[in-house]
């Protein structure tokens, strides 16, 4: 039944977009000043900053792509998420902590900010700048993406406009997170993800209710996907569909890689007290594991249904989870679960709208030596001209959401992970190891992830990696290589970070870099 | 911590090893490496003047156990899926990858972060310590380099 025939479905989508427009006034009205704009005034408490990091974190590939990539490699898939266990514990423990107090004596909004405030080096804080822009066009373009086939799926405007329908989709998506964005900034993300946030929760726990309850309970799933010859055992072996390496690989560089997710990081700036670090690994990886409910629900009882003749087989693996909320959950619930993918994929865009926008006006130009002087306009401006380019980006690739995915999460993570993760933990580490890591790690992930999955060039070899082995693996392991070797061989001497916080590289005045 | 930093560089030149060459050992030395690292990392994150509480250490080592033993067990049991004991309604493997790795380190990993909060992250005093002085290299939890 055509989505538009649901009223229930379109009144809940239409109820959350008035609510984020709401939030969006409302916060536009209290943003008066770039430490607003930029890091919501630094004054969230423990559960907003919580649910605002798994908000970001969690875009329309955990709703959407999680129970189509289950549909497509079985367990394998659920790599990616059981590293949430730890990960929150891990970010805060290893960056968190020192990026927070770093935040309480200098002017620091960004990660370059942090990374030039460590270092002292406009080198290293631009390497990072550019490593946040190339990731963020990446990550942006698929979230507006997965944003347009939400909006003509759930308006149905494939019926009305033909071919036209995904850009207008993308178009109006993209629009709604421009003017919270714009309007609020931050301040305006992260009360909207406190909305999304526990909109996510309560779906996800309704849906793998419905997920378990349609599959005849986890033995009822487990044991028709086994028998069936579709899938078989080896679906359900963690190790079965894929190389050993692949599944490894993405343990790797969903646990580690996490470390040099900006969008995740900036979250710790706006944290009102650093004392409240304590609680919120917990927070996080709780709130976290709740949303991947769905993932693993809905993953594993599609196949099941789909094993005994109760759903026909996809054509598209993404269309797992649409399939499985039309036709197994109540109207209004599944109204409730696209506004909450909706949720997700637009609280992730505005995120990356706003680090984005602040590594183009605040990082690159103070990296430059020319501050801009206005950057809560220019920031505005750089929001829009993003959202524009990354959905211009998105279309011009068509189909590769989960290629510009992949791809931007290992950008960030190889490119920002050492320097951040090792550096704020080990004094000794120079500038010019923090910039060979940030150079490693961005330019060998663009050239095995260009190799690896391109086709334009025939001649061109592909990477030299085991069977099985991510490019991003291996950027990611090489830069900490890297990071690593080139401080045993520089020759010791005191970081910039022993000086006084403002003659270390305060981000509010470059001159004092080196 | 230099033990620590090595081992870091070890276990991320064994990752690189792994994946390049491949081979029969592979993801046996991928798997524990990607247990590792991680464990490693929050190890160097959370020392005090390059020492580790007691909570901190016990924390990290059942996470690794619990890390290394449920990746490697799983790397075990491929091709098996049907002859290996079931629990709970699921084979051993996915059992392992969801217990093992997921539910059971998501409760002791946090609440040992959080219990242990005063004597690896900040303890009272500290903060204000910090604002007071306005030096990074106040900051009580770094480290001391060797």
């Amino acid at each position: 039944m055509p989505i538009l025939d649901r009223p229930a479905t379109i009144v809940a989508a239409v109820a959350y977009l008035a609510v984020v427009v709401a939030i969006g006034v409302w916060a536009a009205r209290r943003t008066r000043s770039a430490k607003d704009f930029f890091i919501a005034g630094q004054g969230v408490g423990l559960v907003v900053t919580g649910l605002a990091t798994t908000t970001a974190a969690f875009s329309g590939f955990v709703f959407l792509g999680g129970p189509g990539l289950t549909y497509r490699m079985g367990a394998a898939s659920f790599w990616i998420c059981v590293s949430t266990s730890f990960t929150a514990a891990m970010l805060v423990w290893v960056v968190g902590k020192r990026l927070r107090l770093m935040a309480a004596v200098e002017e620091i909004y960004t990660v370059p900010d942090a990374v030039f405030a460590r270092y002292g080096s406009r080198r290293a804080s631009g390497l990072a700048a550019v490593a946040v822009v190339v990731g963020t066009v990446g990550y942006l373009g698929a979230q507006l993406l997965a944003l347009g086939i939400l909006v003509e799926s759930i308006f149905g405007l494939r019926a009305l406009l033909g071919d036209a329908a995904l850009p207008a989709a993308m178009a109006a998506g993209l629009l709604v997170v421009l003017f919270y964005a714009t309007a609020g900034g931050m301040l305006a993300g992260v009360w909207t993800d406190l909305f999304q946030g526990a909109l996510m929760m309560g779906a996800a726990v309704a849906v793998f209710a419905y997920a378990l309850d349609a599959g005849g309970g986890i033995g009822g799933i487990t044991r028709s996907i086994a028998a069936s010859e579709r899938f078989g055992p080896a679906f359900l072996d963690p190790v079965g569909t894929v190389p050993a390496l692949t599944g490894l690989g993405l343990f790797f560089v969903f646990s580690v890689g996490t470390l040099g997710q900006p969008h995740m990081l900036h979250k710790f700036y706006m944290l009102d007290d650093p004392r409240k670090l304590r609680w919120l690994p917990l927070v996080i990886a709780v709130s976290q594991s709740v949303c991947l409910l769905i993932w693993i629900g809905v993953g594993l009882a599609v196949p099941a249904l789909v094993a005994r003749g109760a759903l026909p087989p996809l054509a598209n693996p993404d269309e797992a989870a649409p399939a499985f909320l039309l036709a197994h959950v109540p109207d209004a619930l599944a109204g409730l679960v696209f506004a909450g993918v909706l949720a997700a994929i637009m609280s992730t865009a505005d995120s990356f709208l706003n680090v984005g926008a602040a590594a183009l006006v605040r990082d690159l130009p103070r990296a430059a030596g020319r501050p801009l002087a206005d950057e809560l306009r220019w920031g505005r401006l750089a929001t829009v001209g993003l959202g524009v380019a990354a959905a211009a980006f998105a279309w011009a690739y068509g189909d590769l959401i989960a290629l510009l995915g992949t791809f931007a999460f290992g950008t960030f993570g190889a490119a920002l992970a050492p320097a951040l993760a090792v550096g704020l933990n080990w004094r000794r580490v120079p500038a010019a190891a923090a910039s060979a890591s940030i150079a490693t790690g961005l330019v060998l992930n663009l050239v095995l992830e260009f190799l690896d999955r391109q086709t334009f060039f025939p001649a061109l070899p592909k990477p030299p990696l085991a069977e099985g082995a991510l490019p991003t693996a291996v950027s990611l392991a090489a830069s900490f290589a890297v990071l690593l070797l080139v401080t045993w061989i520089a020759p010791r001497r005191r970081a910039a970070r022993a000086g006084t916080a403002a003659s270390a590289g305060s981000a509010a005045s470059p001159a004092a870099g080196p | 911590m230099s033990l620590l930093r090595s081992s870091l560089a070890v276990t991320a030149l064994v990752l690189l090893a792994a994946a390049c060459l491949g081979g029969a050992g592979a993801k046996w030395a991928f798997g524990l490496a990607a247990a590792a690292f991680p464990v490693l990392l929050m190890a160097l994150g959370a020392a005090r003047g390059g020492r580790w509480s007691r909570g901190v250490v016990v924390t990290l080592a059942v996470l690794f156990v619990f890390l290394a033993g449920s990746i490697l067990a799983i790397l075990a049991l491929p091709g098996r899926v049907m002859e290996a004991p079931w629990i709970g309604g699921v084979p051993l493997a996915l059992g392992l990858q969801i217990v093992g790795i997921w539910l059971v380190p998501l409760l002791f990993v946090g609440i040992g972060y959080a219990l242990s909060f005063d004597r690896h992250g900040l303890a009272p005093g500290d903060l204000e310590r910090l604002r007071h002085s306005g030096r990074l290299d106040a900051d009580p939890a770094s480290d001391e380099d060797p």
